[in-house]
């Protein structure tokens, strides 16, 4: 077995039998290839369920119990730290008093869409072997080898490889030992100068399932503006357009100094719409918080916090 | 009823043909999706198995306008309502067999008979006007489990004609009167003993190979309704359920929608829109209260509504086809199969 998956239930079964936490928030294996469930374990017994492999997508900052009792340990990924210190940050959560954090070194996650695409027709993946260069897809009757580095999802390949000092303990090491090649930048999919119509194509196979607000730790109103007027806050365009663009702009700009571009978003979207692309878009034309990177510095105020963000953050 | 052959190269040939006197609409890849999309002569993916959305968008599309209304400013006898219709003769393409199935299972709920007084008047034309074209299943798809809930992948339920792929061939069956129209074309040859021959034999081996057949079954969750309903397991899938709407979206039986108007005192348009259990809103009420306030009752309500009361009102027919794409889309990997064997397990039901 993993020695990662290994070092994890060992570490959590030694947290719950000496009671540091009451819980431990992880991933464990799905039953297909391709998908692994967050789960809470809360005995030591049930440390075995634990598991990690290249397909934790979800952001587990995203899964936090709203009712716990004792400490909560959460095995996390970059990603999730950075989403943990903006739940702190905004007081939706006490890292400090609650939290038990252990960092996991991320080599980026991979996209089982992009592995299904490589994989041509409708054939049956039967399992899918992790390793660095190639990953194994096993198929009935034979197996094929496609490079890691292209299956990566796009939140993955721009991920500045950074996480905020928030970690009890690192798991397997102190961090990743040999970076990823990733692109310090991609091409912006939305361009400057984009009309309407463009907006809509992009969005046009939205579903409203709101897979990509569920999925996403800041998004936690308890009532999401959508929710408040039914189907009738997409105007009169509905009948026979699929119009979501105001869901996505209004998301776009609460995420806005709060995403962390974990990729959450993207891979739970059913149909493949590039959620994150608003908010980078945003960020983009955006001088003040081109720079701010958000969950990366818990001492760090997000520029729209507070009323003069260069001279508030030059006086820190 | 009447077998042919139809040539694969006749195939594109046969479709502009039907594209002539219907709105044919088959498999393509649109975006990176495979979806029915409106034939326009371009090369079809019949081969690449289960199209992202289900065939419910062709008898409940989403957005449909159910009534205008046009208020006269003189006086009520002017006053017009006039109910919308969609006569459009639609024939879909390549819809397979669990999809096909889903029809049958979503009338029983939306026609009216001797037991359902209920009648949708919106489905039943547009079921009247729709051609259903099938393409049998002979190798096992990606994620499907129809062996399950009582379909096959050769059922032809719920279809007009059924094609199988024969290899250079396919090989078609005329299953109604409706179908039977579109047959009488000089490209289509009647089938002879040995194209059946090679059917059975290409069906058995491909049984052979579907790991459909060897999944568990999910059957119609009997028992007592207070122990189901109190069930731990509903709070346990709670605790990763993300409560979006994917599952009921992509759902060929998920019917259930929402009335909306638009519009002013003078004039406006009634319409419906597709609506999910997963969302709060489902069954919140205008005074506030929500009687299914909490996740876990929503969760508990989508499969409840699946494995106990669809059954229980329709012929003992769980709400499912099979198709998988709500076990395949789920983002945290909640699956129906497991959930009704964990019923079986806790509530003492029908073990088979």
């Amino acid at each position: 077995m993993d020695t990662l998956v290994a070092e994890i239930r060992q570490k959590a079964e030694d947290l719950l039998s000496r009671k540091v936490v009451s819980m431990v928030l992880g991933f464990t294996r799905g039953n297909l290839p391709m998908v692994t469930r967050p789960c809470i374990v809360r005995s030591p017994e049930d440390a075995d369920l634990l598991w990690w492999d290249d397909f934790c997508v979800m952001n587990l900052a995203a899964f936090i119990p709203p009712r716990h009792e004792g400490k909560i340990g959460v095995f996390a990924k970059r990603c999730d730290l950075r989403n943990l210190v903006i739940l702190n940050s905004e007081k939706k959560i006490n890292l400090h008093d609650d939290f038990y954090i252990m960092g996991i070194p991320c080599h980026g996650m991979l996209d089982s869409e992009k592995v299904r695409q490589a994989v041509p027709g409708n054939k049956r993946i039967e399992s899918v072997t992790s390793g660095k260069p190639f990953i194994e897809i096993m198929q009935h009757g034979g197996s094929q080898s496609l490079e890691r580095h292209d299956m990566l999802r796009e939140s993955c390949l721009t991920c500045s490889q950074t996480s905020p000092d928030i970690v009890d303990e690192w798991i397997t090491g102190p961090a990743d030992p040999e970076p990823l090649p990733h692109d310090s930048e991609q091409s912006p999919v939305i361009e400057p100068d984009r009309d309407a119509e463009s907006f809509d194509a992009l969005f046009s196979e939205c579903i409203r399932c709101y897979a990509c607000r569920e999925a996403c730790p800041s998004c936690y109103c308890e009532t999401c503006f959508v929710d408040k007027a039914g189907y009738l806050w997409q105007g009169p365009d509905i009948p026979g357009e699929k119009n979501s663009l105001d869901f996505h702009f209004f998301r776009a700009f609460h995420m806005l100094g709060r995403c962390t571009d974990c990729g959450a978003c993207e891979s739970a979207c059913p149909v493949h719409i590039p959620v994150r692309q608003l908010v980078l878009h945003l960020k983009r034309g955006n001088a003040a918080f081109q720079k701010y990177e958000p969950g990366l510095n818990p001492s760090l105020q997000p520029p729209d916090a507070c009323f003069c963000p260069a001279i508030h953050n030059h006086r820190k | 009823m009447d077998t042919f052959i139809l040539e694969k190269t006749a195939f594109q040939s046969f479709s502009g043909e039907v594209a002539r006197d219907y709105s044919v609409y088959l498999p393509t890849f649109q975006k990176g999706i495979l979806g029915f999309n409106p034939y326009n002569g371009d090369a079809t993916a019949l081969e690449e198995g289960l199209t992202r959305h289900p065939l419910k968008q062709f008898l409940l599309p989403n957005g449909d306008i159910i009534v205008h209304y046009h208020r006269h400013p003189q006086g009520s006898e002017e006053n017009r309502f006039s109910p919308a219709s969609d006569d459009r003769n639609i024939v879909v393409l390549g819809v397979r067999p669990c999809d096909a199935r889903s029809v049958g299972l979503n009338a029983m709920a939306l026609l009216s008979d001797s037991s359902n007084p209920y009648q949708d008047s919106g489905f039943q034309q547009r079921r009247r006007h729709l051609i259903v074209i099938g393409l049998g299943c002979l190798s096992p798809c990606a994620d499907g489990f129809c062996g399950s809930v009582g379909g096959s992948p050769e059922d032809e339920t719920g279809m007009d004609l059924i094609f199988f792929d024969l290899g250079d061939s396919y090989l078609v069956k005329v299953l109604t009167e409706k179908g039977a129209r579109l047959t009488p074309e000089k490209r289509f040859q009647p089938a002879e003993a040995a194209d059946i021959k090679r059917l059975s034999d290409l069906v058995a081996t491909g049984r052979k190979t579907f790991a459909a057949a060897a999944d568990p079954k999910i059957s119609y969750a009997e028992g007592d309704i207070n122990t189901l309903f109190n069930l731990p397991l509903w709070e346990e899938l709670a605790e990763r359920c993300l409560n979006c709407g994917i599952c009921t979206h992509l759902c060929p039986t998920c019917y259930c929608f929402d009335l909306l108007d638009h519009g002013n005192e003078k004039q406006g348009y009634r319409f419906r829109v597709l609506d999910s259990c997963m969302y709060q809103l489902f069954t919140q009420h205008a005074s506030g209260y929500n009687p299914r306030k909490s996740k876990a009752s929503r969760i508990r309500q989508r499969f409840m509504h699946k494995l106990r009361y669809y059954p229980e009102n329709f012929n003992q027919q769980v709400a499912c086809v099979g198709c998988g794409r709500c076990v395949r889309y789920c983002p945290v990997n909640i699956d129906i199969r497991e959930v009704a064997s964990q019923i079986r397990l806790h509530s003492g039901g029908n073990h088979d």
